[in-house]
């Protein structure tokens, strides 16, 4: 007996005991109907991953895990549940061909997953030297913490600085994700607003009789027109310099000359890439001239992608994050611009 | 713990039966797990077993009357026994509506996650159940996972005044754990650690070494910390959730007997937890005011030691007399600063009244964020700028602050004294210079710069 004990390894037992609980709970999670109790399900299946993560040596991912899913993502659930549900929606009843899809869906992606795990050699069998595996305890939050601020320390002693390039950091996705994160702030709250012009707006959609009489701001009108006419350069200048002669070769002499060394590393595809992308911003101011409110999505999403090409041509990072400040704050400015003023501001007068 | 148990228990246990056994052994760590778990539930339970008399007497003693006095002898020292027995013998009901699976298993979620945060803290140097790297972020997202159960039962009961009052718990628990994440981290910014141990050890020394007198931003941190941690534990004058004025009992109105009496262990739980939280982040946790055992002569031999033998070695596993003398100490100085916090909780319950459901949220998101905030911002300015505060006064240490940084901060300093050497653009990838192209640094490299990261890297 004390043999047969000695001969378990425990550390295998403990993770079985944590993988059997999460997928247990997770099959409850389908099985069951009652909303409430799927969710509760659903918190000790994540709790368990968490446990998965406690036990490789990674708290911090597993504090993680439990701070974002089980304590913040879960209770939103059950307080959106809560508020929401009316005895209808409490119970779902599920058809059979609702089971049949689901089945079929989640089949095909078990199977794409299972054979994408089988497909990688070394995790088949048992490593080597599993004996010599100490695990990374205590040391998992730092290199999280300083990736996010831009420095990989675990890619310092990177041999090939070929491969050491791009492991500057989650710097840039980082300030991105926060970015997407204020919109959607932004947006519940105007969302979330005491609605005291809503309803005398829905009257008159209701009856649109005369012709509205819509005024601009000479404020937002004139940051259009500039808006279309730098921009409008900016594309010219994009693939001007696309177009530039090979020949002219750079000298730190001239103010060109100092721009051609700084805009060197760039790859050749970026050129017509951010010219495209500014002459889409010309036909997207247009767009909102002619009163059009969707089209203010894309004059943010246009500055992002930039960015992200920006990025991705091999300026670096910080040249990505200051353009993209610099060429949303007019954005933000505008936007500012259209929703205040005396009322109805222009915001609330578009399509 | 476990290592102790298998090398001066079991390995001589084993020896009478002609065995042996290995440091490793799976019983020695069986063992070390439910020493801990009966401690850490002797804390949970008798700890609510004093505080709730505790809070009797101060309430009575503030509303100008005796509070229990005749139970159990001169104090009514066992009026929370009575009151545990009268808990037990009362009826078990299940309401009509309640859906029974969730009714009956929310209080233990409460209480489970109320105890699983006790893994986690310090009760002396290296004495925590499980010593977790980033101690105060898995505090933090465990009292979070408190609610929960609150909310189930809120829900479960089917009840509209259970609903009520797990509905403004939860919207009151999600706010103030924006507040409470800023200024937990006012401390970590200093020390440099999220591990608790080591916040509380680069506090050692004198009472000016406390972080609270690091500098007046972090001064004026500790109170909006405390401000949010008796909100987010829930107690009055922010216990919405039962505001019996309004909802009856609020979420645990449908409980009776001993599932209510769980609500309530791991209410007195998170209250002590939060308690000793502030203790260790802003009043040096075990550290007594005055470093004694610093100063006390060793014997036994044991001069030699660190700290004359009146210390506690980080791992050690050997038994050493004075150094758990030390540690026992520490314990007791950590307890008394953990109930004093709890009575000023109490004191502050029994003053104050109420706040309306709109006060509360304003009290969070208008004033305790903002004043968060400013106040971490002051203390990185602080930090940053060095300036001298109480701190500095009589600067006893154990160890310096800046020991306790990891070596990734210690990385830098090889490249800087490599440069000459390679004269190239340093491997070393910062935020504000990005790495150069890939085909101008290939042939530049320079073998020894990488050589000379990796073995400072390595290096403990």
């Amino acid at each position: 007996m004390t043999l047969l004990l000695a001969a378990i390894n425990w550390h295998s037992v403990t993770f079985l005991f944590f993988a059997l609980v999460a997928c247990a709970f997770a099959v409850a999670v389908v099985a069951t109907s009652n909303v409430v109790r799927m969710a509760f399900y659903l918190t000790l299946s994540l709790g368990a991953t968490s446990g998965l993560f406690f036990l490789a040596g990674a708290p911090f991912v597993g504090a993680m895990q439990l701070m974002i899913y089980v304590g913040g993502t879960l209770v939103l659930l059950i307080f959106g549940v809560m508020l929401t549900a009316q005895a209808r929606f409490i119970s779902m009843k599920t058809s059979g061909g609702e089971w049949v899809m689901a089945a079929v869906l989640g089949a095909s992606l078990l199977g794409l997953l299972v054979a994408t795990g089988f497909s990688i050699e070394s995790w088949r069998k048992p490593r080597a030297d599993l004996a010599a595996v100490t695990l990374a305890d205590g040391q998992t939050s730092t290199p999280i913490g300083m990736a996010l601020t831009g420095v990989r320390v675990d890619k310092l002693s990177e041999p090939s600085a070929a491969r050491r390039h791009g492991m500057s950091g989650y710097l840039f996705p980082f300030v991105i994700i926060s970015m997407h994160l204020l919109v959607v702030l932004i947006g519940a709250g105007y969302m979330a607003r005491t609605k005291r012009v809503g309803s005398r707006m829905a009257l008159e959609r209701a009856a649109p009789a005369t012709p509205r009489i819509r005024r601009r701001s000479f404020a937002v009108a004139g940051g259009l027109i500039s808006g279309i006419v730098v921009n409008l350069a900016l594309a010219i200048a994009c693939f001007a310099w696309w177009l530039r002669p090979p020949a002219a070769a750079a000298s730190g002499n001239s103010l060109l000359g100092q721009i051609q060394i700084l805009l060197e590393p760039a790859s050749g595809w970026l050129w017509p890439v951010l010219g495209g992308l500014f002459a889409a911003n010309v036909l997207l101011l247009v767009i909102v001239y002619l009163w059009q409110s969707w089209a203010v999505i894309g004059l943010v999403a246009i500055p992002l992608a930039q960015a992200a090409a920006i990025a991705n041509a091999g300026l670096g990072n910080v040249p990505a994050v200051a353009f993209a400040v610099l060429a949303l704050a007019p954005v933000v400015l505008l936007i500012v611009l259209m929703c205040s003023g005396p009322r109805p501001t222009m915001w609330e007068q578009m399509d | 713990m476990a290592q102790f148990f298998n090398e001066e228990l079991l390995h001589r246990l084993a020896g009478w039966f002609g065995s042996s056994v290995g440091p490793n052994f799976w019983l020695g760590y069986v063992l070390a797990a439910a020493v801990h778990i009966v401690l850490l539930i002797h804390v949970v339970a008798v700890g609510a077993l004093i505080f709730i008399w505790l809070e009797r007497k101060v309430a009575g003693r503030i509303q100008d009357r005796l509070g229990p006095t005749r139970v159990g002898g001169k104090f009514g020292w066992l009026q929370t026994l009575a009151d545990g027995i009268k808990l037990i013998a009362k009826e078990d009901i299940t309401p009509k509506d309640a859906d029974p699976l969730l009714f009956k298993l929310a209080p233990y979620v409460s209480f489970a996650a109320s105890f699983s945060a006790y893994m986690a803290l310090p009760f002396a140097n290296g004495w925590a159940a499980q010593e977790v790297n980033v101690a105060v972020f898995f505090i933090v997202a465990v009292l979070g996972v408190e609610i929960f159960g609150v909310i189930l039962a809120g829900y479960a009961s089917g009840s509209k005044w259970s609903l009520f009052g797990a509905m403004r718990e939860a919207a009151q628990v999600v706010s103030y754990e924006v507040p409470i994440g800023l200024c937990v981290v006012v401390p970590v910014l200093i020390v440099g650690s999220m591990n608790l141990v080591t916040i509380g050890e680069a506090q050692a020394g004198l009472l000016t070494n406390w972080l609270i007198f690091h500098d007046p931003a972090t001064f004026c941190i500790f109170f909006v910390y405390f401000t949010c941690a008796v909100a987010s534990v829930n107690r009055a004058p922010f216990d919405l959730a039962e505001a019996e004025s309004e909802l009856v009992a609020g979420f645990h109105t449908e409980y009776s007997g001993l599932r209510w009496s769980f609500f309530f262990m791991a209410e007195y739980g998170s209250m002590f937890l939060v308690s000793g939280l502030a203790a260790i982040l802003f009043y040096g946790g075990w550290n007594g005011p005055i470093p004694i055992f610093h100063w006390l002569p060793g014997f036994f031999g044991l001069e030699a030691a660190p700290g004359g033998g009146w210390a506690y070695v980080q791992g050690e596993t050997s038994w050493r007399v004075l150094g758990y003398i030390a540690q026992v100490a520490g314990v007791l100085n950590f307890i008394i600063k953990s109930c004093l916090f709890v009575i000023v909780m109490m004191w502050v319950r029994w003053t104050l009244p109420r706040l309306r459901i709109d006060q509360v949220m304003t009290t969070c998101l208008k004033y305790c964020v903002p004043l968060g905030a400013a106040f971490f911002v002051g203390a990185m300015f602080w930090k940053l700028l060095g300036i001298p505060f109480i701190n500095d006064i009589a600067p006893f240490r154990g160890q310096t602050l800046a020991d306790v940084r990891e070596n990734w901060v210690l990385v830098p300093e090889p490249v800087a004294a490599a440069k000459p050497a390679s004269d190239e653009p340093q491997p070393m990838p910062e935020p504000a210079h990005p790495t150069p192209p890939a085909a101008t640094t290939t042939t530049h490299h320079s073998p020894r710069t990488s050589a000379t990261l990796t073995s400072q890297e390595t290096a403990p």
